[in-house]
């Protein structure tokens, strides 16, 4: 009897450590790009701002991917032989589109809304982690929905300035329970409560 | 039935016994056994008795757990749905996910209708109304709800066809080059853009002897031709009903689907709304042999013969001598130019004189009755065109956008008299029946794929233009007729700029602009014509029907109409208003003739006349005049590869050439055979009283009392807050309020709601056993006697209670309240027991038995809203008030700081409406419409009495003061 007991507990215990896992939830997994897009190189090296190429993330759901065309404003002058930008080039000239891999994707029962969040003060890297520091782009957090309510409940300590949100090194200052207790009433945040309302994200 | 606890029993009897008068099916009404099952039966929608043992099981469950470790498996990157794929380069007025509106125009019978069309990442997904649009004013129908599922339906014509095999344009180009020149004659349906008409003219110069032909099968243009004979000029009649007090109906169609349904429905609802609030309302008084919806509305109906009406068209003002006609004699008694007196399209020509010389006489005329030259263009009609092609006449037939070889009376021989032309074109969306007797067959553009203008029923010209690229090789009307008349052919956009840039005034491009925008020609509506009637006007002495004989009316199908959406899977699986029949059509029969012949509905019957006859399933249908049947068309297609195939029977089989909407003489036999009729009448009953609240006008309101802010929710916020619950924004209340005076039943809004929350259909089967998916519902009661009873139409959404049962049955708290007063349905929390469906008392609740969604074709997923999940099975689904839309406008409304104005949130059904019979909003917003309407004196709740406080309410139907009208 114990021993079946233990059998049961030991699975149920596997079964939990996979559920989490990176096997499952694919943090820290960079799958394999039409490119190998970098963008340590092109955020932390160069200084480019999110909005450049995610040009929907203010005011849609979706942030959006940059269209051939944005990475051939610099790519028809800089590196315009590489050997490795021979997909960015041929999209171009045969009107392909790149087929890009999801790195962050989220059930079909849920819908995220990008331009809010970034209206309301949660800075991008507090879901896509440091993407300044990402050679490959991987996915920074499991995006469960623990993750998303352990924000949703209390959002405070979350909660940066608006000229902070698109800081990818943005890191809680000390005093964030005050600060962040300013920023809901400055920013009009409804209560932890409301804010876990089925509906918020599920339609 | 026989466990029951015998107290039960009686309190059941005593239940049903307060039911009061209402009634929905003659099932109930009689109370007979099979009704009472479904109705005491807590899942009548679950599979009876077909249990599974447990070897059986087992079996299952180790297939299905085999499967589930293979589907691990996958590679997830693998998967096409994780692919990102963005623009190569992204066209500045593209915003991916976000939604994009087009003014455009829907089509009923060549006639326009304004309309917004939506559109997510480049396809249309849904149709609304257009509220700046004069005509329409924001009203849609279910022909134009329906339309996108057309757009993307997988069955359209994708191919040239060449006698019936796919060819190419290339080998069209030369034959079309070649056409001859004389015997040329071209077939359309009715006519109403002005370019297409110059297009026409245009080629009728090219070739001088080209005759035009139109063909409309649920239109005689009667209405017209009476004009022409009471007024010596053809002439289209609207209506101000502001200016009435009194509207009569002789089998009159201002409510019933059609050209005409929007801007009449909307203009009658806001007139009679009017009426109400001063105290004097608008009556109609309507007699009708077979039931409509304008019948349906009647405030004093009579159910009369066809020949009763025609006589009584030519007798009124003066009554006759029941109750009805003398109040009616009453009501027109002092011609001062506030009554107006209607007939419906179907009705005769000399019914149609009759009422133009009765409107003259009562000083109508540019009062109530307007009369406007003829919006769609005359042209020569189908019986010409078969005399025609019978006498050799015809070298070349080119038929466009029409189906005659189906929907034309089988007597006018169109088919045969076909096959004596040499050379026969076809374009239609569909390679249907007429396309398989052509030798050619071009497919035709959709409307939201195509540029084009066209007319409402009051003159309006409305523009259509694409929301997308041509789905398949399809080409417009004018594309084809330029393939006929030019030497370098042009495409639509061309065409049309061509056409208005000579005739806008100004700077064109501009004035253009601005027309795309509002989708429609600014003041472009038809202007009074002044009339003198013309002598004549005799009283012809209708055919009686003999002893032993029926009188056939034809009417069009009330949903499909003419069979012009016969494969379209929602308007097949939406219950037609009145008899809540899917999938089928039926021969209506009267209650009196059913049981004098012994007739129970399903008996397939066999009618009879000149030779020609038709079998179809009866149907008991109350209010049918006594010694009548009525058929409708569009239904009993033989084209294979449809989805309407071998659906219904075909009414054309028996349907006259003259006069193609009644048969006074016809025999009537059982066959012996029955055929299983699928009705939803009586899914989904509500045991309670007080469903339906009729409202005198001037008498004691029958609304509820005190029904305003102190009972909105509002205890639970408090209760589930949060340490950081800092509630800094005021919580609204979102609610409802349905008129159900202003309700026509017309079903707008049920294909409005299943198009935006991506409804799935269920087929036939599945609805019989009460699987519906609709999650608004419209409820039809009958009250009184089933010869002539009193008709309540009930649209039926989730109530969103605030004391909400099915919360509390839930087990696993998949649906819940959120702050906001929604009852929210949580489908990835659902386990589907069903249990909340067992405790809703308004039978709102919907259950993925099967996987619904799953293997739809590529192309109808494309019509799904990207903002609502699609249901898988095992799911319980329900109204959720569009809470997409609330989450849109809140989401607009936090990122601009500005509160959600009132109307801003429009839930699908209140778009779609015609008669503004929806308000929503949010009722803790003191200014809001929805909050003033939840305090009108009429304001109930349904089965308010349970207590579980309904944020849907309902204002009761007016009636008009007793005494005389």
């Amino acid at each position: 009897m114990l021993s079946l007991l233990l059998l049961v507990g030991a699975s149920a215990l596997t079964l939990e450590l996979l559920q989490h896992s990176s096997y499952i939830s694919r943090v820290g997994i960079a799958p394999e790009q039409p490119v190998p897009f970098s963008h340590k190189h092109h955020v932390g090296e160069l200084g480019l701002d999110c909005r450049y190429c995610h040009t929907g993330v203010e005011a849609s759901a979706s942030a959006g991917l940059p269209p051939t065309h944005t990475c051939m404003t610099c790519h028809s002058q800089l590196w315009t032989g590489a050997a490795m930008l021979a997909p960015v080039r041929d999209s171009l000239a045969h009107d392909m589109p790149l087929a890009w891999v999801r790195v962050n994707r989220l059930p079909d029962y849920v819908y995220f809304n990008h331009s809010i969040h970034v209206a309301k003060g949660v800075g991008c890297s507090s879901c896509h982690g440091a993407i300044d520091r990402m050679q490959l782009t991987a996915r920074a957090q499991n995006l469960s929905m623990q993750f998303c309510l352990d924000c949703h409940r209390n959002p405070a300590m979350r909660l940066r300035n608006p000229d902070q949100v698109w800081n990818t090194e943005w890191m809680p200052p000390a005093d964030q329970a005050a600060r962040g207790k300013a920023l809901l009433a400055q920013y009009h945040i409804r209560s932890g409560a409301q804010l876990s309302d089925c509906s918020v994200c599920h339609r | 039935m026989s466990r029951e606890h015998p107290g039960l029993a009686t309190l059941r009897g005593r239940l049903s016994a307060q039911h009061g008068a209402l009634w929905r099916s003659l099932d109930q009404l009689d109370g007979n056994d099979a009704f009472r099952r479904f109705l005491h039966t807590e899942f009548p929608n679950a599979s009876p008795g077909r249990g599974v043992d447990r070897r059986a099981f087992l079996r299952l469950m180790a297939a299905s757990l085999s499967l589930a470790g293979l589907a691990g498996c996958d590679d997830p990157d693998d998967d096409p749905r994780s692919k990102e794929i963005p623009y190569v380069e992204q066209p500045r007025e593209a915003h991916p996910g976000q939604v994009m509106r087009y003014a455009s125009s829907t089509l009923i019978d060549g006639h326009a209708n304004g309309v917004t069309v939506l559109t997510r990442d480049g396809r249309p997904i849904k149709i609304e109304g257009a509220p700046a649009h004069p005509w329409s004013r924001g009203g849609t129908d279910i022909a134009g709800q329906a339309s996108v599922l057309d757009f993307w339906d997988p069955f359209r014509s994708q191919a040239v066809l060449r006698l019936g095999r796919p060819d190419d344009w290339d080998s069209l180009r030369p034959v079309i080059e070649a056409l001859p020149r004389d015997g040329l004659h071209l077939l359309t349906g009715p006519v109403t853009s002005p370019s297409l008409l110059a297009q026409i003219r245009g080629l009728q110069q090219r070739f001088p002897g080209l005759r035009w032909h139109v063909h409309a099968p649920a239109d005689a243009f009667a209405a017209r031709t009476g004009a022409a004979r009471a007024f010596g000029q053809p002439l289209d009649m609207l209506y101000d009903f502001s200016q009435a007090r009194t509207v009569v109906s002789l089998d009159g169609d201002i409510l019933d689907p059609g050209p005409r349904q929007v801007g009449l429905a909307s203009r009658w609802a806001e007139a009679r709304r009017a009426s109400a609030a001063r105290g004097t309302l608008l009556t109609l008084h309507a007699v009708a042999p077979t039931p409509t919806l304008t019948s349906s509305k009647a405030d004093h109906l009579l159910v009369a013969a066809q020949s009763d009406i025609e006589r009584l068209a030519h007798r009124l003002p003066d009554g006759g001598d029941d109750p009805w006609q003398k109040r009616v004699a009453q009501a027109l008694a002092n011609a001062d130019g506030s009554t107006m007196v209607v007939a419906g399209a179907w009705q005769p020509v000399s019914v149609h004189e009759a009422v133009h010389r009765l409107n003259a006489r009562l000083g109508n005329l540019g009062r109530t009755v307007l009369p406007i030259a003829p919006v769609a263009a005359q042209a020569e009609d189908l019986p010409a065109l078969v005399q025609a092609m019978q006498r050799g006449q015809v070298r070349t037939l080119v038929m466009l956008d029409v189906n005659p070889v189906q929907d034309a009376p089988s007597s006018l021989g169109f088919a045969q008299a076909l096959e004596r032309v040499p050379m026969k074109l076809h374009a239609g969306l569909y390679a249907d029946e007429t396309a398989a007797a052509c030798d050619w067959h071009i497919p035709l553009a959709h409307p939201l794929e195509s540029w084009g203008d066209a007319r409402a029923a009051d003159g309006t010209i409305g523009l259509i233009q694409p929301t997308i690229l041509p789905l398949y090789a399809g080409r417009t009307v004018p594309e084809i007729l330029s393939l006929l008349t030019d030497a370098q052919p042009q495409d639509g956009q061309t065409l049309l700029r061509a056409y208005w840039r000579t005739r806008m005034g100004g700077n064109f491009d501009t004035a253009w602009h601005q027309a795309l925008l509002q989708g429609f020609i600014a003041d472009s509506q038809a202007g009074p014509v002044a009339v003198t009637s013309a002598p004549g006007g005799g009283s012809p002495t209708p055919p009686a029907t003999p002893p032993g004989k029926v009188d056939v009316l034809f009417r069009p199908d009330p949903v499909l109409r003419d069979g012009a959406g016969a494969n379209n899977a929602w308007l097949q699986e939406l219950p037609k208003p009145l008899t809540r029949i899917v999938w089928d059509n039926a021969v209506l029969v009267s209650p009196t003739l059913g049981k004098e012949l012994g007739i129970v509905a399903g008996d397939v019957l066999r009618l009879e006349a000149d030779g020609r006859a038709v079998e179809g399933p009866a149907w008991i249908m109350p209010g049918q005049a006594a010694r009548s049947v009525t058929l409708t068309l569009g239904y009993g297609r033989s084209n294979p590869d449809m989805l309407a195939t071998g659906i219904g029977y075909d009414a054309a089989l028996l349907r006259p050439v003259a006069n193609s909407f009644h048969i006074p003489s016809a025999s009537i036999t059982r066959t012996g055979r029955r055929h299983q009729l699928v009705t939803t009448q009586d899914h989904n009953t509500m045991e309670g009283h007080d469903l339906v609240r009729v409202q005198q006008v001037g008498a004691a309101p029958v609304g509820d009392k005190a029904d305003t802010a102190d009972r909105l929710y509002g205890g639970r916020a408090a209760s589930g807050s949060s340490p950081a619950d800092t509630g800094t924004t005021a919580t609204r209340a979102w609610g409802m309020v349905i008129d159900l005076d202003s309700c026509i039943g017309c079903n707008a809004c049920v294909v409005s709601c299943q198009a935006e929350n991506n409804i799935a259909v269920v087929g036939r089967e599945q609805v019989a056993e009460g699987r519906e998916m609709h999650w608004l519902r419209i409820d039809r009661y009958y009250e009184g006697d089933a010869a002539s009873p009193a008709t309540h139409f009930q649209p039926v959404p989730c109530m969103h209670c605030e004391d909400a049962p099915c919360e509390v049955g839930c087990p696993v708290e998949a649906t819940v309240h959120d702050h906001e007063g929604l009852n929210v349905m949580v489908y990835n929390r659902c386990i589907g027991t069903r249990a909340c469906s067992g405790y809703c008392p308004y039978k709102v609740r919907r259950f993925n038995y099967l996987d619904y969604s799953a293997g739809a074709a590529p192309q109808l997923a494309e019509q799904r809203n990207p903002d609502v999940t699609v249901r898988a099975r095992g799911v319980m689904e329900k109204c959720t008030y569009c809470v997409q839309r609330i989450a849109e406008g809140r989401i607009d409304s936090d990122k601009t700081g500005n509160p959600i104005s009132d109307g801003t949130v429009r839930t699908a059904c209140q778009t779609a409406c015609p008669t503004q019979a929806i308000s929503f909003g949010d009722l803790a917003d003191a200014t809001s419409a929805v909050r003033a309407k939840r305090q009108d004196p009429r304001n109930y709740s349904l089965l308010g009495d349970l207590g579980v406080k309904p944020r849907t309410t309902y204002l009761a139907k007016y009636e008009p003061a007793a005494g005389p009208a």
